[in-house]
């Protein structure tokens, strides 16, 4: 599953430029670029459509009303990214405030993907939930959006070694969560 | 049989992430055929890695991409970040979607006036009068549709601590700083709360609109929210003239009668709304729609005999009531303000046009709105986290507000 936008940061830092300048057609491309995968993202590490869809929008909304921060030295996408794994995880803190587990996977299969693609979905889901959130992120942004490790450090704000450790630390995880238990 | 050290283990995941130099590659590959161990975690995270592509990409609705790109339009048109007058537009909206719901019920009167209570505590801590969009002195206000009078000023029951829950450590920190109190003690900011762009956007048309959006259904489970429908004070109401002359108004019959709510009321949707179950079926069916939209409906809003109510003294006394009060400064209402609805609401396209309007406009354009978005009290309360964390909070937000109309008083 890798659908997310091509980097193209000339492309994304122009498309920011416009929208600061007035253009609002600029801000529906940027919008038209980066939805589907902020949504995936926040899907995958959530586990939940409506919060993922939450986070979606308070990313966006958070985004745009930081638009005019934003330095166009760093590339749009780990910005935008970066937003979406820190909302995901302060959704994730609010609800461990009200519910005492946050490791359940809900999310109903559309009628259009097929059974196998609906038992992956659910496999992989309930087993990312078992991850710890930090680790989760590191996954889900190198399998799910195929960022490179310093792509996931600059998303992050974490080193490279960070990364790695985290991310085959998890791989293990979910390597004996997956395949292991159920060989 | 060799035991993979780090650096190896590393090599294999690095191989499946693509990450390694032909070099490197080459030295997987012999790891992998020369150890069984190898082999076996290379295997295995392909595996991983094969099932993880299999996980379908899935598409967001096209009602969140809508939204994003309301709030989007939203946030370019209007001021730049989130505000004291967002924070009590966003209030509003919530408020007035309150009441327009709860005029579906079957309580409607009292359930609308619940929500006016609401309004006349969180508009009165905002503008310091009677805080009814239809009010008089408003556009559209009174029998007529059109025209802009004088507005009356309400002197409203005085506001108690009692009134104001600050449970939060966080909003009574706020409270506390010199900043803030400087803030809302100065003149620019108490001008902004009296000025009368402010209320011509608060009782524009474009407003009238939000009224059709779903909220607060977590408000009609609330406990409290079934206390209150118990409590004397709402007896007391029901039983007074006004709320009897509403009933009995025209506006209101004809309300009742309307095709759209008799079908509304027939529905099997309806009844289960009235258990509390099914109500997102209710809130996008198109009875509700039809409904929401019906002249009818705006009548009854807009009617002396509604006005009459909200400045009787059983419609303040219920607003002073204790049970209200716990309604007000509920989770339930806290949780209002941060459900997807509510955002959904503050990102709609009514809310689009509100922002577009020329009384947004002139508020914007105001001096003393100005004022206040410049001064330095505001940038130093707005960078706060307190205030960050106040903005995401309806519950704060309204007592911050009520303290700002104390510290105007």
């Amino acid at each position: 599953m890798d659908n997310a936008p091509a980097a193209n940061d000339d492309l994304d830092r122009a498309l920011v430029r416009r929208f600061l300048d007035g253009e609002r057609a600029a801000g529906d491309e940027l919008v038209n670029r980066y939805h589907r995968s902020v949504f995936n993202v926040a899907l995958r590490m959530l586990g939940n459509v409506q919060d993922a869809e939450d986070v979606t929008q308070t990313t966006f909304g958070n985004a745009f009303e930081a638009l005019d921060s934003y330095d166009p030295t760093y590339r749009f996408f780990s910005w935008i990214y970066r937003m979406t794994v820190n909302e995901s995880l302060n959704t994730l803190k609010r609800r461990r405030n009200v519910v005492s587990l946050d490791g359940s996977f809900d999310v109903p299969a559309p009628d259009a993907i097929s059974q196998s693609a609906a038992e992956a979905e659910e496999r992989v889901g309930s087993a990312l939930m078992e991850l710890k959130p930090d680790d989760r992120a590191v996954v889900v942004l190198r399998h799910f959006v195929s960022f490179s490790y310093e792509e996931i450090s600059d998303a992050l704000g974490v080193p490279v070694k960070t990364v790695k450790s985290r991310l085959f630390t998890a791989r293990e995880r979910l390597r004996q969560s997956l395949l292991v238990a159920s060989a | 049989m060799n035991m993979l050290n780090d650096y190896q283990r590393e090599l294999i995941h690095r191989e499946i992430d693509g990450a390694n130099t032909p070099e490197e590659s080459a030295e997987v590959r012999e790891l992998v055929a020369t150890q069984p161990e190898a082999l076996s975690l290379m295997t295995n995270l392909q595996s991983l890695d094969s099932l993880f592509r299999e996980v379908p990409y899935r598409e967001p609705s096209p009602h969140m991409r809508q939204a994003i790109y309301n709030a989007m339009s939203v946030r370019s048109a209007q001021v730049n970040t989130q505000t004291i007058t967002g924070w009590a537009a966003q209030l509003w909206n919530g408020v007035l979607n309150f009441m327009g719901e709860l005029m579906l019920t079957k309580k409607v009167l009292i359930g609308a006036t619940t929500a006016v209570a609401a309004i006349a505590i969180i508009g009165y801590a905002i503008v310091g009068y009677p805080p009814s969009v239809y009010d008089a002195g408003t556009i559209g206000s009174g029998d007529g549709m059109g025209g802009v009078e004088q507005a009356g000023r309400y002197h409203g029951v005085k506001k108690t601590d009692a009134d104001v829950t600050l449970s939060s450590p966080e909003i009574q920190a706020l409270l506390q700083n010199d900043q803030v109190l400087k803030l809302v003690k100065s003149e620019v900011f108490h001008e902004v709360m009296r000025n009368d762009a402010y209320r011509l956007l608060l009782s524009s048309d474009a407003y009238r609109v939000l009224l059709s959006n779903d909220a607060f259904r977590i408000l009609l489970q609330s406990d409290a929210y079934q206390q209150l429908q118990s409590s004397a004070a709402y007896q007391q109401l029901q039983s007074s003239a006004a709320y009897q002359q509403l009933q009995s108004s025209a506006a209101y019959q004809q309300l009742q009668s309307s095709a759209a709510y008799q079908q509304l009321q027939s529905s099997a949707a309806f009844h289960d709304l009235m258990a509390n179950s099914s109500y997102r079926e209710v809130m996008s069916s198109a009875a509700y729609r039809e409904l929401s939209a019906n002249q009818a409906y705006h009548d009854v809003m807009v009617s002396s005999a509604f006005q009459q109510l909200m400045s009787s003294a059983a419609f303040r006394e219920l607003s002073m009531n204790a049970a209200f009060r716990e309604l007000s400064s509920s989770a339930a209402f806290r949780e209002l303000s941060m459900n997807a609805a509510f955002r959904e609401l503050s990102s709609s396209a009514a809310f689009r046009e509100v922002s577009m309007s020329a009384a947004f406009r002139e508020l914007s354009a105001n001096e003393a709105y100005r004022g206040v978005m410049s001064s330095e009290a505001f940038r130093v309360l707005e960078s706060s986290a307190a205030f960050r964390e106040l903005s995401h909070d309806a519950a704060m937000s309204q007592a911050f507000l009520a303290e700002a109309s104390r510290a105007q008083e």
